[in-house]
């Protein structure tokens, strides 16, 4: 009797679990996929700070399209500092090999190639990383639901992402990544990465978010290196979404000569 | 003065448990005593070099390092490489470790016609022999200074472990040395760089006072016995040392104070002066209890005779260690004043504690009947015949003396660095110079680049300044690597034009590129050649961009800061010698002021700290010689009321002093901050022989002829004079016994002249009275 009872809680926990586990699924998957554009413009302010104090400010002109379901193509364009003004920067993401990244230097008059430094590297030199500002890989983490909190007053899923494959972790650096998101709209609030020591790493908060065109975006962002003392807030303006970008728009040629 | 004997002596109960009641709050207090090994941190803020050290500090990340060095038979196998690697990916994650450079984590900048790349070089340590060859390419033509990283010869890497500046580093140090023992690696790894120096020094002086000091105290109970033979001879005089040991080191924790390279000697230096009171007091003591009933009267008796010499020698001696303040370096004056403190702390004790113990013992039969006659009185009697028929000869001697310890005075050689403290055989010096030797250097020289903007130092011409200084740091002779911002600009300049080593160069103001443009023809978009001119702080600024895109935030940070306003150029080298890093100095600021007009450009690092240290011990050794001389003497005059006597009682003085000198020149022994504590200290504590012969000459002078006087004076003040020298002289020696060459030296320096400023009271003094016959009677 007794370890009949046993066998049958054994079962119901891990049918709950499983149930749990899809659950948390679903909710990564709607927040993933909420947004159905096919690009968008804007500018972005980003701001570094380092443990100092110290600031560099950088002003950027930016595209995205989604060329495929999982690879898009970045085109930026530096406004501020001066005397970088100009240079561009192209990111042509591929699913199953490295991205290529090129980089125009007005001064040169030539555009460089950029070795791949892997999703992992710093995202122009700033606290995010590649794979932080690229788009999100569903299947990259198993997910599992910690629970509900509040993050500035909104009922928030608390997912746990845990890497899919060890090759995950040696790619971004995570050894996993706890996400807060928002129960009524699916938009991820606050997110804490861990390294893959296990140490608390970087803490993302989403200071702003708008809904442009019927699809909510992040537009304001800290992330936060507690490891290094370093942070970058990338402030988004003047989005506009699904305006039909040339797919010439993201070639070299483009990038060297802006038409 | 009696009436606070008396006081002591009516109240002897109260005086004891309040005594032991403070004493116990203070043994307690010093649990919070702090310790600072850092030679430099006692530097005054307000000095230049400090000033820029400190400025460096708060805007680059990080400034001490450790250099680690591996070594094995091929630095270049499969095993060696993975050790290497594994030993920096573990460091780098060290909470206390701003950054780490090694051979297996430097990121290279390297490039092909279409492209370029910054990265680290190696992704995951090589296996196979090719994967090595690449490896090996990439690291030899990477442009990059890497003489700290591969030592001379190939056979050692050296990684260098850059520390936060908010961590304390010779805490830092222990943790690296920790985990690299208990890693087993198959190389053999040797540590060095201030922090491990300073960790070490630390040690050293730990064991010093866990030795030093329980030997000091089990002298003083040896000299005890020898003179007293009973245990109340032993414990008051020790207990005095005790507590006023104690209650110093416990008003030094109360007060923040922490033990330093200076301080720590305090305890063996007090030690042996504090102990002297007491002997004196003691001695007395037992010859006035010869017949005597009640011990209240004795010591009454005894204290208002001893009250004076007592409180006039431990005044002089405050201040000897007083005037050690005109010093600016910070723990040297607070070893002076905390012995200062310490000493009258110990006279307050003798006069009271002593007094009031005594006053509650009853006096032992022993003592009521025994009368003696010493060997050292019946020598002493024998010397003083002898030197009164012979005083011309004496003369000559001490003539003699003077001029061969003059000679020695230009050999004395100025020198502050940490490494020579340490003993030849000890493992710090002994990693530290092989270290050095085949590797580009620890000791730095950083040379910063003051901006009045931000992107200053991104102009062609700042840039080409920063290159050309660094040229010619790296001609100049023990600068075994340079590294500046310069280097990643010429590099990247390189690889973007081809690898062409005529690119190799700073960007001039304008430059003309060849580019690339897009056309139309035919309906079709080409990319055609084309020149262009383009200003040269373009051209950097968008190269440094490229380097920043491919890495992370703060990579370059500990070279320029993070608005590119302000640059440092850091020279790493191979000797610490004060010669060497004087001459450098002097080449690089005249190289300086010679080439460039328009650009500030400061010296600081550890090499001008070193140099920092020796200017302040010039001048702090000659002022405070001066003042210790004036204040003695004019102590002395006060207390004799006469300022002939306060100026006879300082020719001993002047003697000791000369033959330490010349001592110094001859042995070799370097002056430091550590062996410049020597004079000062030498004078307040050598005075008391000529007080204790003056004191006794003139009472004799009352009833005596001139000779008569002389000879009598030396026969009676002669016996204590030598006892009291030969107990403080020994009680110094112990120094030799210290792990630092220093302290050694210091300790051998006191104790010589405690030894001759004693032969300067017993000779020079009687032999010049007997010239002069003084008329310095006393009513």
């Amino acid at each position: 009797m007794n370890g009949l009872f046993k066998t049958f809680l054994i079962l119901t926990l891990a049918v709950n679990l499983k149930a749990q586990g899809q659950s948390a699924y679903q909710i990564m998957k709607t927040d993933l996929n909420k947004g159905n554009w096919k690009d968008m413009v804007g500018s972005v302010e980003m701001i570094l700070i380092n443990s100092r104090g110290e600031k560099r400010v950088r002003k950027i002109q930016m595209m995205n399209r989604k060329r495929t379901a999982n690879e898009s193509d970045m085109l930026m364009r530096f406004k501020y500092p001066d005397d970088v003004r100009g240079t561009g920067f192209l990111l042509k993401e591929h699913e199953n090999t490295d991205d290529e990244r090129y980089l125009y230097l007005p001064a040169l008059h030539r555009i460089k190639r950029i070795a791949s430094s892997g999703k992992g590297g710093n995202f122009m030199s700033s606290d995010f990383s590649y794979y932080d500002i690229g788009k999100p890989k569903l299947n990259d983490w198993k997910y599992s639901l910690l629970g509900s909190e509040e993050i500035a007053g909104h009922p928030c899923y608390k997912i746990l992402c845990m890497p899919a494959s060890p090759e995950i972790v040696d790619e971004t650096g995570y050894g996993k990544i706890i996400r807060w998101i928002r129960k009524d709209i699916y938009v991820t609030l606050k997110s804490v990465y861990f390294d893959r020591g296990g140490q608390k790493w970087k803490v993302l908060n989403v200071t702003d978010y708008k809904k442009i065109s019927g699809v909510w975006f992040q537009t304001g962002m800290v992330m936060k290196d507690v490891q290094n003392n370093h942070e970058t807030k990338m402030i988004f303006k003047d989005l506009k979404v699904n305006t039909n970008i040339p797919e010439l728009f993201f070639t070299k040629r483009f990038l060297q000569r802006g038409r | 003065m009696k009436k606070f004997t008396n006081w002591i002596i009516e109240h002897s109960k109260f005086t004891i448990t309040s005594i032991v009641v403070l004493t116990l709050f203070f043994a307690y207090s010093i649990k919070n005593i702090k310790v600072d090994p850092d030679i430099t941190s006692s530097l005054p803020k307000k000095i230049p070099a400090k000033l820029l050290y400190d400025k460096m500090n708060k805007i680059f990340p990080s400034r001490d390092f450790v250099l680690l060095a591996y070594g094995t038979d091929n630095i270049f196998s499969p095993n060696a490489l993975r050790e290497i690697f594994n030993l920096t990916s573990h460091l780098e994650k060290m909470p206390d470790v701003y950054s780490v450079l090694s051979p297996t984590n430097i990121k290279i900048i390297n490039g092909s016609k279409d492209g370029i790349e910054v990265k680290e070089i190696l992704k995951k340590p090589p296996v196979t022999d090719a994967e090595i060859k690449i490896y090996k390419q990439k690291l030899f033509n990477s442009d990059l200074p890497i003489e700290n990283l591969i030592s001379r010869d190939s056979s050692m890497a050296g990684i260098m472990i850059f520390l936060k500046n908010n961590v304390k580093p010779e805490d830092v140090s222990k943790k690296i040395l920790k985990y690299v023992n208990q890693l087993k690696l198959k190389g053999k790894i040797y540590a060095t760089g201030k922090p491990i120096l300073t960790y070490y020094l630390g040690r050293g002086m730990a064991r010093d006072m866990g030795l030093l000091f329980p030997l000091v105290l089990l002298l003083i109970v040896v000299i005890l016995w020898l003179s007293f033979r009973n245990i109340r001879g032993i414990l008051l005089p020790f207990s005095v040392v005790l507590s006023s040991v104690i209650w110093t080191i416990g008003i030094m924790a109360l007060t923040g104070v922490p033990i330093s390279h200076s301080t720590n000697m305090l305890p063996i230096l007090l030690a042996s002066i504090a102990v002297a009171d007491g002997i004196h007091i003691l001695n007395h003591y037992h010859l006035n209890a010869v017949g005597a009933q009640s011990s209240k009267e004795v010591i009454r008796k005894v204290m208002y005779e001893l009250n004076g010499p007592v409180i006039i020698t431990s005044v002089t001696t405050a201040i000897g260690f007083l005037s050690l303040n005109v010093s600016s370096i910070g723990s040297v004056g607070q070893l002076g004043l905390f012995t200062a403190i310490g000493v009258m702390i110990a006279m307050v004790f003798s006069l009271s504690f002593i007094p009031a113990s005594l006053a509650v013992m009853k006096i032992p039969r022993k003592l009521r009947t025994k009368t003696k006659a010493g060997i050292l009185s019946r020598v002493v009697e024998a010397y003083s015949n002898y030197l009164l028929k012979h005083y011309k000869i004496a003369m000559s001697i001490i003539g003699a003396i003077i001029l061969l310890s003059l000679a020695g005075f230009p050999r004395i050689k100025l020198e502050n660095n940490t490494i020579n403290n340490f003993p030849k055989d000890h493992p710090a010096r002994a990693s530290y110079e092989h270290i050095n030797k085949n590797f580009g250097g620890t000791t730095f020289l950083s040379i910063m680049v003051e901006g009045d903007s931000a992107g200053y130092i991104k102009s062609p011409r700042v840039m080409r300044s920063i290159d050309s200084l660094e040229q010619f740091l790296k001609k100049q002779k023990h600068v075994g690597s340079v590294m500046s911002i310069a280097d990643f600009v010429k590099r990247i300049n390189k690889v973007l034009h081809a690898n062409n080593p005529a690119f190799n160069t700073i960007p001039g103001d304008t430059v003309v590129e060849n580019g690339t443009e897009w056309v139309q023809k035919n309906g079709k978009w080409i990319e055609v050649e084309k020149q262009f001119k383009v200003p040269g702080k373009e051209l950097i600024s968008q190269y440094l961009q490229l380097y920043e895109l491919s890495g992370k935030p703060d990579d370059l940070a500990n070279l320029v800061d993070y608005n590119y306003k302000n640059a440092r150029i850091t020279a790493f080298i191979d000797d610490e010698s004060s010669e060497i890093l004087t001459k450098l100095d002097d080449s690089t600021k005249s190289f300086i002021r010679k080439n460039f007009k328009n650009i500030k450009f400061e010296l600081t690092g550890t090499s001008e700290l070193f140099l920092a240290i020796n200017n302040l011990v010039v001048n702090g050794q000659f002022y405070s010689i001066i003042l210790s001389l004036i204040l003695v003497s004019l102590v002395t005059s006060v207390l004799f009321r006469s300022i002939k006597i306060g100026l006879l009682n300082t020719i001993p003085l002047f003697f000791a002093m000369i033959f330490n000198f010349g001592y110094m020149g001859w042995a070799g022994i370097n002056l430091n901050i550590v062996t410049m504590l020597t004079s000062s200290i030498a004078i307040g504590v050598g005075v008391d022989y000529a007080v204790h012969y003056i004191h006794r000459f003139q009472f004799e002078l009352n009833n005596a002829d001139n000779k008569t006087a002389v000879k009598k004076s030396l026969v009676i003040a002669g016996e204590p004079i030598i006892i009291n020298a030969v107990t403080v002289g020994l009680g110094f020696f112990i120094l030799v016994f210290s792990t630092f060459l220093g302290v050694r030296h210091m300790g051998l320096l006191i104790a010589i002249a405690m030894f001759t400023s004693c032969f300067g009271a017993i000779t020079i003094l009687p032999t010049l009275f007997l010239l002069i016959k003084p008329k310095i009677k006393n009513n």
